[in-house]
Order: C-alpha cells, then sequence, then structure tokens
C-alpha cells in the first residue's frame, strides 16, 4: 500500500491569501465556494477559465494560481463580482493575482512582447509598418502621429519612467527574455 | 462618604486586555476609595464579596467598573439595595462593551480609558441623589400583535391564565402563513389540521377579544399602562348577523380576481378554515352590483356603507408577533422571476400543493396548466448574501425545499427532481433524517451549486439553469419544467412603521431587536413591550411557538405583579430658583409642565423624563436626576483635565439607541480607536450647548452627538430638538471661529454597532486633520 502522504496544503509557506489581505482583500477569506462565479463567467463557458477555482487556489495559497494562464482569461466584465452573495470583489482579485503573477515571473510571452514594445518604442502598439504611415498621409494628416514616434528623445523618458517604477526589473528584462525566447523557439 | 469601586475581570473578557492590577494600583491612592476585584462579579460569589464588603467598611456609594449597565444594572441596584443603600447610589463604568471589547489591540491606551471612564463614574456618583422608586399599578390586559401561530399560541395562554388578552390582525383572517402551508417539516402532518382547532379556541375563548382586518395605528404610555389605538377596516359586513355561510354571496359575486395562487371572489372568505368565517369585500374589486346583498337575504348582513372603526383600549403588556414575509426574488434579475411563469417561489409552490389551493393541491405547470416531468429546487434565494444586506441564513429554506420534493415525488410518479445547494442545513429536531429519507426514500438529486441565471432554452419550452457542479469543476446547462426558488424570510410588511409607533428598536436587517441575544431574546428596547415568533430572526414553526410561549409566561409573570416599581427619573423642580421665563413651558411635548397664577408645576404622570426642558432652563431650576448639568460638567472635567488622547472626543449616548448601539459595536467586537469617552444620557435632547461648549473649552477636540433616528426617538421629538440645538451650536461656532466640524450629530440605532464604529473612526480623522483644539481657541482671544 502507497504511504500516505501530508496534505501538501499544510506545506505551502508562500501565502497569496496573505498578500491579499495585505491589500486590503479581506473579503477573500468570506468565499464559500457556491460556484456562482465560474457560473457566471461568459469566458469560462467558452475556455478552461474557472474563476472559483482561481479564488481557492488563491485562498489556500497554491502557487498555480499564479502560473496558470486560466488567470489570463478573464474579460473583466464584473459579472462574478455583481453575483457573489459574498460581495468579494473577484475581478479586482484576478488583477491582484496577475500584478502579483507578473512580480514572481509568470508572464506570458504576447505580453511580454508588448511590455518589451512599450519599453522600445513609448507604445504597446507602435506604428511599425510603413502602410500606416502611408494611409494617416492619404488621410491629410502628418505621416508620423505627435506622440512619442515623432519625438524619438521621449522613449528615454519613458523608459526611465518605466525603470523608476522598477517596471524593467518586474519582468526581468533582458535576461528573463531571451529566457522566454529560447523556451518560444524550442 | 466611602466609596466602593468594585472592578470585575469578566474572566479575561476585560483582566485580558485592561491591565487590572494597574487599574487597582492607581485607584487605591484615592483616600475615599475602597477598591475591590473578582472574577466574576455578577456571579453569585461577586454579589456576596460587593454585599460583605460594603458592610465591613460601611460604604455607602457604589462604582462598578465592569460591563455594561444595560446587561446587569438592574441586578447590582438589587444587590446594593439588599445592604440598605440607596439603589440610585451607583455609577458605573462600562469597561467591557465599550472598552476592552472593542480597544483589543491597544492594551495600554484601553487601561488608560478604562481610568478615565471610573473616574468619572467615581465623580459622578459623589453628586448623586437617593431617589424613591415610583409605583404604578399594572392593567390586568394585553395586546398581541399579528394572528399567526406564535400570536395564537401566546394569546391562549394569557387567556387561559385569566387575563384578557387582545388580538390583532391585519388580514380578514388568523392564522398567518402557517394556514397557507400543505404540510409541516419533517413529520409532515397537515398544517391546517393542526392550526385549525387552535384557531377555532381562539375564536371561542371568553377572554381573547379578537380584532380581525384591523391595525395598530397609536401606543402611548409606559410598561403597565400602554394606551392603544386600533383602526378596524370595513369588511362591508355586519360581523354579529353575518353566520358565515359564505358560500351564498360568493356564488353569485360575477368578480373572480385573477391571482394565480390566491384566486377569489371580490366577496369571499381566504380560506375555509378562516376565523372569524366571515367574507370580506374589496373594496377596490367590486362593482357594486349588489348581488351578494340580495342572495344573502333576511339576514342582511351585508352593510356598504360601512367605515373604518377606530378603538382605544388600556393594556399592561404588549407581545409583537408579526412574523415575516417572503423574500420576492424581482431583485435577483439574473433568475427572471417575473418573466417566466415557470419560476415560482417556495410560498408559491405551497399554495400548488395545498389541497385549498388554487389547483386543488395538484402540482400543475402555470405556464400551460400541465403536470411538470422535472421540477428544480434552487436554494439560498435572497439568503446568506452580503449583496441585498440578507447576510443571514433564513433556516427555514433547506427543510421546506426538502419537504416540497419529498411531496412532489410522492404526487407525481418518475418525477425527476434536483435541488441545487450551497450547503444544507437541516436544522431542527429530526430534520436531518428527513434530509436523508429525501435521499435514500425519494431518490431527490442534490446538486452542489449556486444557480448564476435561469434562462429559457431556444429549443424547447424547457427553462435552463447555469451552474458549476462544485464538486467535479463542470459547468452546466440543466434542461426543467418548473423552477422552485426557495426564497428566503424578511420581517413581516410594516415592521419598520410599527417599530416606530411602539418606539422599539430593530436589528440591521430590519427585525425587532431583542434586549439581550442570549439572556433576554423576547425583551424589546422597551420596557412591557415583548417579541415572539420570525419577526426577532427567521425561525420555524417549533421555535415560533416556544418563544411564543415563554414571552406569555413574562407577560402573565408581570401581570400577575399587579403593580410594577418605575424608576423615578422625572423632572425635579426648584421654586427658588425659578424666574418663570416659560422657556421650558413649549418645549415639553407632554404636557408635563403646567404653568397657572405665576405658579409652575410639575405634572409627574405626564413627565418621561427626557430632560428637554432642563436643558432649555438657565437658572437650573429644572433637572433630572443623575442627569443634572453638574454631573455631567464634573464628568467633563475628567475628561478634559487629564486629556490622555489627541485628538480627544467626548462622545454622548442616548439611552435608548445609542448607547445599545455602542455596546452592539462591543458585543460584535468591531475594533474602534480609544480616544473617546461615552457619556450616558437619557435623550440628546438634555443636553444643553453649554455642556458642548464646555467640553470644547476645556480641551476636547471634537464633540459628538448620538441619538435615535429622528422617527424612533424614545421622546417622539427629542432628537430633533437636539438637531435644532446642534444649529445654534453651529453658528455658536462659526462666531467664535472654532471649526464647526468639531461637533457632530449623527443617528445611531440599537442595531447599528457598524455605524457607531465607523463614525469615531471617521470623526478621530477629521479631528486629527484640524490638529489640537487649542488651535481654535487661540482665536477667540
Amino acid at each position: 500500500m502507497e504511504d500516505l502522504k501530508s496534505d501538501r496544503i499544510l506545506e505551502i509557506k508562500d501565502d497569496i491569501s496573505d498578500e491579499l489581505r495585505k491589500a486590503g482583500y479581506a473579503e477573500i477569506g468570506a468565499c464559500i465556494q457556491c460556484g456562482n462565479c465560474t457560473a457566471s463567467c461568459p469566458s469560462g463557458r467558452r475556455t478552461a477559465m474557472r474563476t472559483r477555482s482561481i479564488v481557492r487556489e488563491a485562498l489556500l495559497g497554491l502557487d498555480e494560481v499564479l502560473s496558470d494562464k486560466e488567470l489570463w482569461l478573464c474579460t473583466t466584465c464584473y459579472t462574478c463580482f455583481e453575483r457573489c452573495p459574498r460581495n468579494i470583489p473577484i475581478t479586482d482579485i484576478i488583477i491582484f493575482l496577475r500584478n502579483l503573477a507578473v512580480q514572481r515571473g509568470h508572464i506570458l510571452p504576447n505580453h511580454l512582447n508588448l511590455c518589451r514594445m512599450f519599453y522600445d518604442t513609448g507604445h504597446g502598439v507602435p506604428i511599425n509598418d510603413e502602410k500606416w504611415n502611408i494611409m494617416r498621409e492619404s488621410y491629410g494628416v502628418s505621416r508620423v502621429p505627435p506622440t512619442v514616434h515623432a519625438h524619438p528623445k521621449a522613449v528615454k523618458e519613458v523608459q526611465e519612467l518605466i525603470s523608476c517604477v522598477g517596471f524593467d526589473k518586474t519582468i526581468a528584462w533582458g535576461k528573463y527574455a531571451k529566457k522566454e525566447e529560447k523556451a518560444e523557439k524550442k | 462618604m466611602k466609596i466602593g469601586l468594585f472592578l470585575c475581570d469578566c474572566g479575561t473578557n476585560i483582566a485580558g486586555v485592561l491591565d487590572i492590577k494597574a487599574i487597582m494600583e492607581h485607584f487605591k491612592t484615592y483616600p475615599e476609595i475602597y477598591v475591590f476585584e473578582d472574577k466574576y462579579l455578577c456571579a453569585e460569589l461577586g454579589l456576596n464579596l460587593i454585599a460583605d464588603e460594603i458592610k465591613e467598611n460601611k460604604i455607602d456609594r457604589v462604582v462598578i467598573a465592569a460591563c455594561s449597565f444595560k446587561l446587569h444594572g438592574e441586578l447590582f441596584r438589587n444587590s446594593i439595595e439588599k445592604t440598605g443603600i440607596n439603589r440610585y447610589l451607583i455609577a458605573f463604568a462600562n469597561i467591557r462593551e465599550q472598552n476592552s471589547w472593542v480597544h483589543a489591540n491597544e492594551p495600554m491606551r484601553a487601561t488608560e480609558k478604562a481610568i478615565d471612564q471610573i473616574d468619572m463614574a467615581i465623580e459622578r456618583v459623589k453628586l448623586l441623589k437617593p431617589l424613591k422608586r415610583r409605583k404604578a399599578k399594572i392593567t390586568p390586559s394585553v395586546l398581541i400583535i399579528g394572528g399567526g401561530i406564535a400570536g395564537i399560541k401566546a394569546s391562549l395562554q394569557i387567556a387561559d391564565a385569566g387575563y384578557k388578552v387582545y388580538l390583532v390582525e391585519r388580514e380578514p383572517t388568523i392564522g398567518g402563513k402557517m394556514a397557507l402551508f400543505d404540510k409541516t417539516f419533517p413529520t409532515l402532518d397537515c398544517s391546517i389540521c393542526i392550526l385549525g382547532p387552535i384557531m377555532v379556541e381562539v375564536k371561542d375563548h371568553p377572554n381573547i377579544e379578537l380584532l380581525t382586518y384591523s391595525e395598530v395605528k397609536e401606543v402611548s404610555g409606559y410598561i403597565g399602562n400602554f394606551e392603544i389605538t386600533i383602526e378596524k377596516k370595513p369588511r362591508f359586513i355586519f360581523e354579529d348577523k353575518c353566520v358565515g355561510c359564505f358560500e351564498i354571496c360568493r356564488e353569485v359575486c360575477p368578480i373572480d380576481v385573477e391571482d394565480t395562487f390566491f384566486p377569489r371572489k371580490a366577496i369571499d372568505v381566504s380560506y375555509p378554515q378562516a376565523i372569524p368565517l366571515i367574507p370580506n369585500i374589496l373594496e377596490e374589486y367590486c362593482i357594486g352590483c349588489k348581488a351578494c346583498e340580495i342572495a344573502c337575504g333576511e339576514r342582511e348582513a351585508i352593510n356598504f356603507s360601512q367605515t373604518k372603526e377606530i378603538k382605544r383600549f388600556k393594556v399592561g403588556a404588549i407581545i409583537v408577533a408579526t412574523g415575516y414575509k417572503t423574500f420576492d426574488p424581482t431583485i435577483l434579475g439574473e433568475y427572471n422571476y417575473t418573466k417566466y411563469p415557470n419560476i415560482i417561489t417556495g410560498l408559491e409552490m405551497e399554495r400548488l400543493l395545498n389541497t385549498d389551493g388554487p389547483t386543488k393541491g395538484v402540482i400543475l405547470k402555470p405556464s400551460d396548466g400541465s403536470i411538470p416531468k422535472s421540477i428544480s429546487f434552487i436554494l439560498c434565494v435572497g439568503s446568506r448574501n452580503k449583496k441585498i444586506n440578507h447576510e443571514y441564513c433564513s433556516q427555514v429554506c433547506c427543510n421546506y425545499s426538502v419537504k416540497q420534493a419529498i411531496l412532489a415525488k410522492k404526487q407525481i410518479k418518475n418525477l425527476d427532481i434536483m435541488i441545487y445547494y450551497t450547503d444544507i442545513r437541516a436544522i431542527g429536531k429530526f430534520c436531518e433524517e428527513f434530509y436523508n429519507r429525501a435521499r435514500e426514500e425519494f431518490q431527490i438529486r442534490f446538486i452542489k451549486s449556486n444557480i448564476s441565471t435561469i434562462i429559457k432554452s431556444d429549443t424547447s419550452n424547457e427553462l435552463l439553469l447555469r451552474g458549476e457542479n462544485i464538486l467535479d469543476d463542470h459547468l452546466f446547462e440543466n434542461p426543467t419544467e418548473l423552477v422552485v426558488l426557495a426564497v428566503g424570510i424578511e420581517p413581516a410588511e410594516g415592521t419598520e412603521e410599527l417599530a416606530q409607533i411602539l418606539n422599539i428598536s430593530t436589528d440591521t436587517y430590519g427585525f425587532l431587536l431583542e434586549s439581550h441575544l442570549k439572556v433576554r431574546p423576547s425583551d424589546s428596547s422597551v420596557k412591557g413591550i415583548y417579541i415572539a415568533g420570525a419577526i426577532q430572526f427567521p425561525k420555524d414553526i417549533p421555535n415560533s411557538i416556544s418563544q411564543a410561549e415563554s414571552t406569555a409566561s413574562k407577560t402573565i409573570a408581570l401581570l400577575t405583579k399587579g403593580e410594577i416599581e418605575l424608576d423615578p427619573l422625572v423632572v425635579q423642580y426648584n421654586r427658588d430658583l425659578c424666574d418663570l421665563c416659560r422657556l421650558c413651558e413649549n418645549v415639553c411635548v407632554f404636557n408635563a409642565i403646567e404653568i397657572e397664577n405665576e405658579q409652575l408645576h410639575i405634572i409627574e404622570a405626564n413627565c418621561v423624563g427626557c430632560g428637554a426642558c432642563a436643558a432649555m432652563c438657565h437658572k437650573n431650576a429644572l433637572t433630572v436626576p443623575g442627569f443634572t448639568k453638574e454631573e455631567i460638567i464634573t464628568q467633563l472635567k475628567v475628561i478634559t483635565d487629564k486629556k490622555k488622547e489627541s485628538p480627544l472626543i467626548v462622545t454622548f449616548l442616548c439611552n435608548w439607541c445609542s448607547y445599545i448601539g455602542a455596546d452592539l459595536a462591543g458585543t460584535s467586537k468591531i475594533q474602534y480607536p480609544t480616544n473617546t469617552r461615552p457619556i450616558h444620557v437619557m435623550c440628546t435632547a438634555m443636553i444643553d450647548p453649554a455642556l458642548v461648549f464646555e467640553a470644547l473649552f476645556n480641551g476636547a477636540d471634537g464633540v459628538l452627538i448620538a441619538g435615535c433616528h429622528p422617527q424612533d426617538c424614545h421622546y417622539t421629538t427629542g432628537f430633533i430638538k437636539a438637531e435644532n440645538r446642534y444649529e445654534s451650536i453651529i453658528s455658536m461656532l462659526e462666531e467664535l471661529k472654532i471649526n464647526n466640524n468639531r461637533v457632530k450629530i449623527i443617528s445611531i440605532s440599537a442595531g447599528e454597532g457598524q455605524k457607531f464604529a465607523d463614525t469615531i473612526k471617521e470623526f478621530s480623522e477629521t479631528l486629527k486633520n484640524l490638529g489640537p483644539i487649542s488651535k481654535d481657541l487661540k482665536n477667540i482671544k
């Protein structure tokens, strides 16, 4: 007979629910796991997202809540919050968990690309195709819009701001990105 | 003068937070104080200690530093009275509800606050004067409001004891909700078969006067002597002439009042077992064809010109047993209750199951009248839901749904039944067994899921329930033909108005607030008014009856005494000081002050002791014993002389609402800052603006005046008077260039503990931003 091991919940040290409490989301403790959030979730009906499981894992401090891709499938429609009988701001909690996830190095490649784009150009969605410039011209506006694009020096300012708030470190700029790229190539 | 200070540890409730030793050491340095401490002062041993020490040390005044005087105040008064000290020579320091329980994380500051509180009590007790209790006769009759099962049982018990009972019921028949049910859980015995005979007993009892179709309009007076005004709606029937052969008039009535679950004619009885068995005509439906009058013939029992009647009488006690109403699920839009006829509530299901119901007990779908092949029950609709301020569990829905599921299963072969639940709470004797039977014997399926929405199928007439099966993380859309929403329980319609008429308190959900949840569950916040049944909190039938019977016993015990001793809290008049300015005359709404031939008289019988007149009296000729300006100023001095906190808040708490609200914050352990010093007053109307300035000038950074909500005021217009005075306080503050945010007036009911804590927190923040009062006082020079 296989030996019984103690519940791994007992072994968890990293307490995500503590972080949530500190951030002012103590209400999460009142969750009774009724499942109304999952059943209300328009994303969950089409994807693997299970809102209740996210809340449960966060409460128990299970690390996979941060690493699972599910966390990023929420459309922030707030229906779960609206119907939650315990009045738990679930959507806000999911956004908080996303921040926590990124801080701990869990970021999806696409999001990372977006961040890099932002760091490099000052835009999450930059004008990186000549056809847009041509189209702008055809409408009679300047080829380059009067944003960071028109002021290359301002990019430096953006980058400075990003490093001021520590966002470059948060996403482990460079080293982390390369690792991700390698992983992707594989 | 020798003062005995008795400190209570209350186990660890007080001693676990406050440093009792330090407090004792502090007060031992006072020459006139004897300090004693006990683990539980309220226990036999503690009370004996008090008595022994009083005798041994020849103590003549007592300070009790313990729990709220609202809990054991009378007990301590009785104890010192036995030793020969006047029962009014005692003061209390509430160091539990308003200290240790709300400052659990700040033991040092809490201890300092306790020392202040005790100092205040010591200074106050020095000024107290012995008083004599008033005696009043008790009218040997009782008013019972609500003719449901609780009101009925209480009526019978009190009437059996030989006292007159006025049973007032708003509906045309007594019986309440229980009369509408088919069977009762967990025994499945027929509801009306148990209730019917008891209803008849009520009708036939010589000591019960039944007032149906009537409502309480006015109540005045006090324990033992309440004056009641009842309004009786017109039935358009001579009750003495009607013999209850209601088929005759009903048959000829051409008007069907269309209601899926409660159908009737314009002239009809509620149901065949109605008591009294007299029909009523619904004015809004009757077309005045008078066919019923002709059918009634020689009896001439129908009277179209009847109008409402007013009835007045006196009683010694009142029992409120107005029960509940079911939750209206339209507020939860996702259930589409009004959109699809095949979504019904538990009470409507009860009507379908009832043999006297619209379908004669056959379960039919309201949409097309066919028999459903599947029924789904959704539990916790409107219960355990913080979003709609229904955080409580309604106690009965699990059980009644199990019952309805079993009854449906018995009636329809091969019926598919699902019960969607969050948690099953089969509370009550034999109820868990009942729930097990539903699973074992009747194969009812239970699915752990809180349904998120009910929609209609695109392809069939079925409804779809959308949910997550919690046990396997699986999303579903389950089809069903009939949905029963197990709606929860709310306080009866009009409870708020009734609470205002009676001047009793409600809790955060609108249920009537009991005096103490554990030891006085049937006492309201007003002496002589009791509560029974589901108006206190959701209850099933057995529990409602238990409370009704205990309340009846309490009432009988009161009436049997024949006479009651009342606190002599009436205004006292000093002729020598009075300059007959007549300011007091108009402020009294109870006609207790009379000025004739240059002489002022206090009519004690009318005085309620609110002190509104005393606050107006610039000569101090009028005083309320225990609450004189001198007695309040001496407490203010204690607070401001030491000024241990900054910002320092002086909080006046009215006796009937806010003091109890502050106590509730304590019993609920809601934490708030220690920088408030509570002063108990009978009514906010007795606060002279001079007292507020006394506090500010001596160093208090802010003054909070907390009283009832204007409509709940125990003295009718007390809080409104306080608000008017607040206006003048504000303008005076402006004149003195003191920031007017330093004085705040607020309504906090007995059920609003959270609000009290929040108010203190917010007010502290405001005062912090304003800085110390000394800044503002500089302006005055």
